[in-house]
């Protein structure tokens, strides 16, 4: 006699993988009449609001090397990555929890899939955003080709504080409200509709402590520059992100049984 | 469908000792130790098990019994005696944290129904779904796809295959949920109240399924139901749960099944 080891074979996980990933997106495009348009259609919804602020005289971005309407549409498209990860993280127990109270699925390839769905829905409007770029002029540097992996440490920040949030909210639901608002909240506070040197007093302060200052600039500057803002501060910021991860997607891992268990879907 | 050679394995499957659940039945306390106990993982230590705190209750309590080879065992018991979480239990679902679940090293595969139509999804069609819910279950595409004529004929639900399961009835949807349920070659399989809502040829044609399957082939059966005297003519064991403990484990099931009864209506008068 032993234990049963409850867990998928490789070949399992990834039929699973293939499957929760097809629904995931298969959901938004069934559901809609414009479906993956909608990708396309909400850049340039940003655009046009970022344009009017603009011309409104509202906004003061600082020096830059790009049309800021180009600026604000890379920057916003890299925040969205940020967001969705965190959103659709914090979510795993609203989404699966119905599921994973009937079936003891692998916890892991749930995480691994909402990684990947927040990758294609990147993508899809980034290479967009490129032509674009590419249409009017703006050109990228040589070492474009390694913004994937300068980008995965923003995209696995999201995934920190969203199974973080999730975790907590599962039990409490005031972790939500207060993480979105605060994620909001650090959306102007994170240089994505400005540049980090345009910040001054307080907010100066405040951009330089943010981790997301630097997980936002370093992609946003290799694609156009070929460089890592503030290199040294930028690999610490990845390198803790990374080891954030790995410990806090164990610890969501061990925990879901018993979070299940007490929300009792 | 009367089981006259009900035959008794000495082969363990499935060995509980010792097995405890405790609840909280105050929303605003769960919420408080939930947050305290999330805490005390993240340290790396372990909340109290052994005993209860303001509001909890135990909702399973030293429950010891073993599952043999070619046992089909009903898990009888009342509203909120511990069935569903018991075979949660049993199915790595809920965590133990106090007592022990084994089975036997031979066990590959174990395979837990409850609430049978749940992670169906209702934009996707019927195919795309038996896809999703093999998933689930852990198979593989090349499973899913050698079971998937199984499923399409024992469901009976060709014409329907590729409409959106929303469209479906109660009734279709079980019974594509127990298909695939079926097509699986599981050691162990545990059904919480699959057949709501299903009509009586097609829970007749699973119990005949059910009974071939796992009363001769060294596997285990565990369903935990109301309708007792459906299965009893084919079930060789009874457990009784109350107010989650054991009050009776029997292999001698009509009998047990009248005494349940009989104290049912004792205790409904």
């Amino acid at each position: 006699m032993d234990n049963y080891n409850h867990a998928f074979s490789k070949q399992s996980k990834k039929f699973l993988l293939h499957q929760l990933i097809k629904l995931r997106l298969l959901a938004d495009l069934k559901k809609s009449f414009l479906g993956w348009l909608w990708l396309l259609i909400l850049p340039v919804f940003a655009i046009l609001t970022w344009i009017f602020m603009k011309g409104a005289g509202i906004l003061e971005p600082g020096k830059m090397e790009i049309p800021y309407t180009a600026f604000v549409l890379l920057s916003t498209t890299i925040w969205a990555l940020f967001f969705d990860t965190y959103k659709n993280c914090s979510q795993i127990f609203v989404t699966y929890g119905k599921t994973l109270l009937v079936n003891k699925l692998p916890i892991k390839v749930i995480v691994f899939s909402e990684l990947i769905v927040g990758a294609i829905k990147f993508f899809i409007p980034f290479i967009f955003i490129i032509t674009y770029f590419l249409y009017i002029g703006i050109s990228l540097h040589p070492l474009a080709f390694i913004f994937p992996i300068v980008l995965l440490p923003l995209q696995l920040f999201g995934a920190v504080i969203g199974l973080l949030t999730g975790l907590f909210s599962a039990v409490a639901k005031d972790f939500t409200f207060l993480m979105d608002n605060f994620i909001k909240l650090f959306l102007l506070l994170s240089p994505v509709v400005y540049t980090p040197e345009v910040s001054t007093g307080l907010l100066a302060k405040v951009v330089t402590y943010n981790p997301l200052t630097y997980l936002i600039s370093s992609p946003r500057n290799i694609l156009l520059n070929g460089q890592l803002y503030e290199p040294v501060i930028s690999l610490l910021c990845a390198l803790c992100v990374i080891v954030l991860f790995i410990l806090l997607s164990r610890f969501f891992v061990i925990n879901t049984a018993r979070i299940l268990e007490r929300e009792g879907v | 469908m009367k089981n006259s050679n009900k035959q008794i394995s000495s082969t363990p499957l499935l060995k509980v000792a010792g097995l405890h659940k405790k609840f909280c039945k105050d929303l605003t306390y769960n919420m408080y130790y939930g947050i305290k106990d999330l805490f005390t993982y993240f340290f790396g230590l372990k909340p109290n098990y052994t005993s209860l705190r303001k509001n909890e209750f135990w909702a399973l309590k030293d429950i010891n019994f073993s599952i043999y080879e070619n046992d089909i065992t009903i898990l009888a018991g009342n509203n909120g005696s511990g069935k569903t979480t018991l075979t949660r239990m049993l199915a790595g679902i809920y965590e133990t944290e106090r007592g022990t679940i084994e089975y036997n090293k031979k066990i590959k595969k174990i395979i837990s129904v409850y609430a049978i139509k749940s992670g169906f999804n209702p934009i996707l069609t019927g195919r795309e779904n038996i896809y999703l819910k093999a998933a689930y279950y852990g198979l593989t595409r090349e499973e899913t796809e050698e079971n998937m004529k199984f499923i399409i004929s024992f469901s009976d639900i060709v014409p329907y295959l590729d409409t959106p399961i929303g469209k479906y009835s109660s009734g279709m949807k079980t019974r594509l949920a127990m298909s695939i349920v079926l097509s699986i070659k599981s050691d162990i399989l545990f059904i919480d109240e699959g057949f709501t809502f299903s009509d009586t040829s097609f829970k007749e044609k699973c119990y005949e399924f059910l009974k071939e399957e796992y009363s001769k082939k060294g596997r285990a059966l565990i369903i935990a139901t109301h309708r007792l005297t459906e299965i009893s003519d084919f079930a060789n064991r009874l457990i009784v749960l109350e107010k989650g403990k054991v009050v009776n484990i029997t292999v001698d099931v009509d009998k047990g099944i009248k005494e349940y009864m009989a104290n049912c209506n004792q205790t409904n008068q």
